[in-house]
């Protein structure tokens, strides 16, 4: 073994070039891999721990007031599981009046889970003292200061202590209440007892949380589960098992997007498929640059055969080469990615933290401003070096090292094998025909013959060539949908179109901004754009089967199992009502744009066209329809040229029941309006009435003219402002506000913060995407410099007698320059082929799985052309390079 | 007869300093139009040397090589490359054919590189018909015996009417049947188209054969075994 290692490093050392391209393959691909992996760890790590500080730090919650508890404590370790923290929380009261507030003795376990942690004062000591955070005390109306006192429930507590807020979203887990925290022996005979359990993270909780009830005899589907927290830490997510998967994945309702959306818990699988995508083109890198560097030496290693090199050292001897190049340049990657990650992570870490909350959730405006706004983007926290993605890499890419050794060792066997073959029997069918006769160059043959010569190697050659431009043009596809769909989302669902926004953010008809004080803004000298919304709600009859997607709404979903939102329900009787077999009534927004807005809306254009001017005068509306879960538009027959019937309120200031649509007819118009256009979003949306997260709705959009028109509307719901290049936009806010201030409850709101943030954070995304598309590259570049060498180094017997025979060195430039643009074309024509396949899978799972607003069918012809053409510069460049060392 | 080649004083050193080898030392000859001249040495002794500086697939430190009265060693590389592929034929010991390529276009690959569609198809004709390999013509070289692919090579050195053909070791890798078999066909191409051939061999049987030996040694023409020899 000592001698096949000698020999190896020896060449190793000879073999220089090979070895430095082999070195920088492996440690770029290395870099990336692991770069990456540490990037997406950092982040996951960051959005655990800021899940952590929201939620608590705690992974079930359950009631103690049974008898396994006392076992527990007793006996706080067992089989499976391991309790590394437990609190216990005591509710020795609830009260819903003012508040839904709990008196509750938290143990320093609980405290610490909760991060409850005294600002000033003492705990409670004494029965009539109280300690609570400072928002508590705000809606208690108390004085945040020690001493205060408070009456609850007819008792007067004295605050002893002010205390941590509650983790911001425990809410979402538990409800909404208060906590005040009492003294341990405050003890109203109706104690609730309840233990917050946190095992250890280092191995999945969700498993030992069912060896801990199975141990202690508990109920462990009574678990509460910290859903925030949990799926980071192996908790029990969403299952699915195999045979589900392959039920999911014949049913059409449910398919690949269903699948995918329970697996990829956290971006897990997304994560986890760029991650292999990446190690499996390291590997494929890696066995094609050794390749090369192999077949350059095979003569040797059929010398080494000949004096008696067995097949097992054949092997040994290239995994040991490869394995040697391997350490050093996997080691120096992982430095190297990791290093050049936290660089981007100290950047840019937040665009690496999972979201699984969408924040795109309408224009509620402050709620939704708040949440986009840089200060709330997440805490990236510190980069983390991802131990486990190295590790797995390195075990990975090890075990590929040992298969590319293997099949290369094959690959000599079945060479000599196949040469000897050909020699003897020489049965191959092959093109005979003498082209000296009826050609005055044999050059073009000689390369045409040599590239299909050994056509397994030929197509070997063309898929290593083109797949670093598959993978580039892939990221770029993706990257340029990300940015369109970006774009899009923020104008539609995040309402960020605009710099400033004028609302009525009540759900009443009647509060409007008047038509006369939204005029004045025009006076207003450092906006650009004014873009007022008129709004008005309705009902679009949904006759003989138009609408398919029956059990799309609650109020209908057809299994009863969930309930219809009640609020929705009580004031506008649903979004939906079935009125016949095939039969529905639909709410809808129906919303009057200008002119600019119906322009902007073209990008969201399903089919159609958007002609303000036909619109006014065939008064044709736009239909926006609804989005499934899988990204389809197709729930409700409607198209264009369609007629819809629509239910208005004859009263523009309608309320109450009227908006119910089951009053008299008495109190509504009906009319038909055509479809002009059918949209996937609207813009500058209204969601005090119905509400309109973008695809949840159907709304009818015309000009605003036509809303006076046809429903007598002249107030404005909405106005949707750009202020100038440069203009201060807190000031023009001001002075909208000014000009504004006669429309009652009229809000101005500036989020021209929220859209340089929000912008900042997508180029800082598509920035990283471009990134590793560069470094594809560049890896791509040394693997296509490597094989145009070995092919030409391969050959070079043949060209030095042919040099003898007479061909100039023009000659032979000529010649190589023809075989390099010939490998550059069939690359392309490769790269072409695989790039259509690869196009429609990531569009598929953009458009089905991840939702993306308008996808592009095709990459931009610039991309594919400026590939073609780099790969011909390149193949032929790297030919003629190569030329040189004949 | 007017000398076709005339080697003047030729030295060759390799290397430098202590590593230097001095391959070829003061080499003086002469050849005329139609010769078949053996050169015989043992192995190391130069001849291959001397083989590769007359075709000038190498440059001679020293001295001239004048073939069809132009000194190669002072032609440019490009103008080297057009006077080789017309003057000068090779016939190689492992054959160094154009394995992609049938025995025709093989044959025809030199001429192509110079006259292109100027090919003369009847002489190529002739010459596989005179070597005996004509209804070999569309076989690749793999589909070959050796005395068959070594027909070929010397049709290819052929092909161009050169005014000299080098041939290095063009039997060493044939058994004997076959090896006289192509030293009767080198033979006969002489005679027949009084062609000059310089065929480098370390077999003194073979050179018997042949009109003239030459005599290396040591990189020097050995004079004590007779230098040259008729």
């Amino acid at each position: 073994m000592k001698n096949v290692f000698r020999l190896a490093f020896a060449n190793l050392r000879y073999y220089k070039k090979q070895t430095a391209a082999l070195f920088v393959g492996i440690l770029l691909s290395a870099a990336l891999f692991t770069g990456v992996g540490s990037l997406f760890g950092s982040g996951k790590e960051a959005a655990k721990e800021n899940a952590r500080a929201e939620y608590g730090d705690w992974h079930y919650e359950t009631s103690c007031d049974d008898p396994w508890m006392e076992e527990f404590e007793n006996q706080p370790e067992g089989e499976g599981f391991e309790v590394a923290q437990y609190g216990v929380e005591t509710v020795r009261k609830a009260i819903s009046e003012p508040f839904a507030i709990q008196y509750v003795y938290g143990d320093s376990g609980y405290m610490d889970m909760m991060g409850r942690k005294l600002i000033e004062g003492s705990y409670p000591q004494r029965q009539n003292e109280i300690a609570a955070d400072a928002q508590t005390l705000r809606n208690l109306d108390v004085p945040e200061e020690i001493g205060s006192t408070v009456t609850l429930d007819g008792e007067t507590f004295t605050v002893c202590g002010i205390l941590t807020e509650m983790p911001e979203k425990i809410n979402e887990i538990f409800g909404d209440y208060m906590q005040v925290f009492v003294c341990e022996t405050l003890d109203y005979g109706m104690d609730g007892s309840f233990v917050y359990l946190k095992f250890d993270e280092s191995r999945p909780v969700g498993r030992q949380a069912e060896a801990f009830a199975e141990t202690y005899g508990a109920d462990g589907s009574e678990f509460a589960v910290n859903d925030g927290l949990i799926g980071f830490v192996g908790g029990e997510g969403q299952s699915i098992s195999l045979q589900e998967i392959a039920q999911a994945l014949v049913n059409p309702a449910y398919g690949i997007p269903y699948v995918w959306g329970i697996l990829n818990e956290n971006q897990a699988m997304t994560e986890g498929a760029v991650l292999l995508a990446l190690a499996i083109f390291a590997a494929f890198i890696i066995y094609s640059i050794f390749q090369v560097s192999v077949l350059k030496r095979m003569a040797q290693y059929s010398v080494m055969q000949t004096l008696g090199m067995t097949e097992g050292t054949a092997f040994a001897m290239l995994a040991a080469e490869l394995l040697m190049i391997f350490i050093f340049g996997y080691s120096a990657g992982a430095v190297l990615g990791n290093g050049a990650a936290a660089l981007i992570y100290r950047r840019s870490g937040q665009i690496f933290i999972t979201r699984n909350t969408a924040i795109h959730s309408g224009v509620d405006t402050e709620t939704n401003a708040a949440i986009l706004s840089v200060e709330n983007l997440p805490d990236a926290g510190r980069f983390c070096v991802n131990r486990e993605v190295i590790g797995l890499g390195a075990v990975f890419l090890t075990a590929m090292l040992l298969i590319v050794s293997f099949l290369l060792m094959k690959k000599m066997q079945k060479l000599t094998l196949r040469q000897m073959i050909a020699g003897d029997t020489g049965k191959k069918k092959r093109d005979r025909r003498i082209y000296s006769v009826k050609r005055e160059n044999l050059t073009g043959i000689l390369t045409k013959r040599f590239m299909f010569s050994r056509k397994g190697t030929f197509v070997g050659v063309l898929l290593s060539l083109s797949v670093g431009s598959v993978i580039f043009l892939g990221t770029v596809y993706v990257t340029e949908n990300t940015r369109i769909n970006n774009e899009l989302t923020f104008k539609a669902d995040d309402g960020l179109g605009s710099d400033i926004q004028a609302y009525e953010p009540t759900d009443s008809l009647k509060d409007t901004i008047p038509q006369e004080a939204a005029e004045q803004l025009h006076t207003i000298s450092s906006l650009e754009e004014v873009m007022p919304v008129r709004y008005m709600l309705g009902e679009v009859f949904l006759e003989n089967g138009c609408f398919q997607w029956p059990n799309f709404y609650t109020e209908d979903d057809g299994t009863g199992s969930l309930d219809p939102n009640q609020v929705m329900m009580e004031k506008y009787n649903g979004r939906i009502v079935q009125t016949g077999e095939d039969d529905y009534k639909i709410k809808v927004n129906i919303y009057g744009y200008s002119d600019a807005m119906l322009e902007s809306l073209n990008d969201y254009l399903l089919e159609g066209e958007i002609d303000p001017e036909q619109m006014r005068r065939e008064n044709t509306v736009i239909f926006k329809t609804l989005m499934d879960g899988q990204g389809n538009y197709d729930g409700i027959d409607i198209g264009t040229g369609d007629a819809v019937q629509v239910k208005t309120p004859l009263d523009t200031q309608a309320e109450g029941e009227v908006l119910k649509f089951l009053g008299s007819d008495e109190s509504y118009r009906e009319q038909e309006l055509k479809v002009a256009a059918v949209v996937s979003r609207p813009l500058a949306k209204v969601d005090s009435f119905i509400g309109d997260t973008g695809d949840n709705c159907v709304d009818l959009i015309m000009t605003n003219e036509q809303m006076e028109k046809n429903f007598g509307i002249t107030g404005y719901r909405t106005i949707s402002i750009n202020v100038k290049e440069g203009a201060d936009a807190k000031a023009a806010a001001d002075e909208i506000r000014s000009t504004l201030s006669g429309a009652d409850g009229c809000i101005v709101r500036d989020y021209s913060a929220q859209i340089e943030a929000q912008n900042l954070y997508l180029n800082q995304q598509i920035m990283f995407f471009m990134g590793i598309s560069a470094v594809l590259l560049a890896i791509s570049l040394l693997h296509i410099m490597n094989s145009m060498q070995y092919l030409v180094a391969e050959r070079s017997y043949e060209f030095s007698v042919l040099r003898a025979m007479g061909i100039t060195d023009a000659g032979l430039i000529k010649m190589l320059m023809k075989e390099g643009l010939r490998y550059g074309i069939y690359s392309s024509l490769a790269m072409l082929l695989l790039y259509s396949v690869v196009q429609k899978v990531l569009y598929y799972f953009m458009t089905h799985v991840y939702l993306y607003l308008h996808p592009q069918g095709t990459i931009s012809v610039g991309y594919v052309i400026g590939m073609v053409i780099m790969n011909l510069a390149l193949c032929t460049g790297a030919m003629v390079f190569s030329a040189t060392d004949i | 007869m007017k000398d076709i080649l005339q080697v003047k004083q030729i030295h060759k050193i390799y290397g430098a300093k202590e590593n230097q080898v001095h391959a070829l030392r003061d080499v003086t000859f002469s050849v005329r139009q139609g010769e078949f001249i053996a050169i015989v040495g043992t192995s190391g002794s130069g001849k291959s040397t001397l083989l590769n500086l007359i075709g000038g697939l190498d440059t001679p430190t020293q001295g001239q090589i004048i073939i069809r009265g132009h000194n190669i060693a002072a032609l440019g590389r490009k103008e080297l490359t057009i006077f080789r592929r017309r003057n000068i034929g090779f016939v190689f010991q492992n054959y160094s054919l154009m394995p992609v390529l049938n025995v025709y276009d093989n044959v025809a690959l030199p001429v192509m590189f110079d006259r292109g569609k100027h090919v003369d198809h009847e002489y190529i004709c002739e010459i596989l018909k005179e070597l005996g390999i004509w209804d070999k013509r569309k076989r690749f070289p793999n589909e070959l015996s050796g005395g068959q692919q070594q027909r070929t090579a010397l049709a290819r050195a052929l092909a161009n009417k050169p005014a000299l053909i080098l041939a290095d070791e063009p039997t060493g890798n044939l058994d004997s049947a076959t090896t006289v078999e192509v030293m009767g066909l080198l033979k006969e191409s002489s005679r027949r188209y009084n062609q000059t051939i310089l065929m480098v061999t370390h077999n003194e049987a073979l050179a018997q054969a042949c009109d003239r030996i030459i005599r290396i040694e040591d990189g020097q023409i050995d004079y004590t075994k007779g230098g040259e020899t008729v």
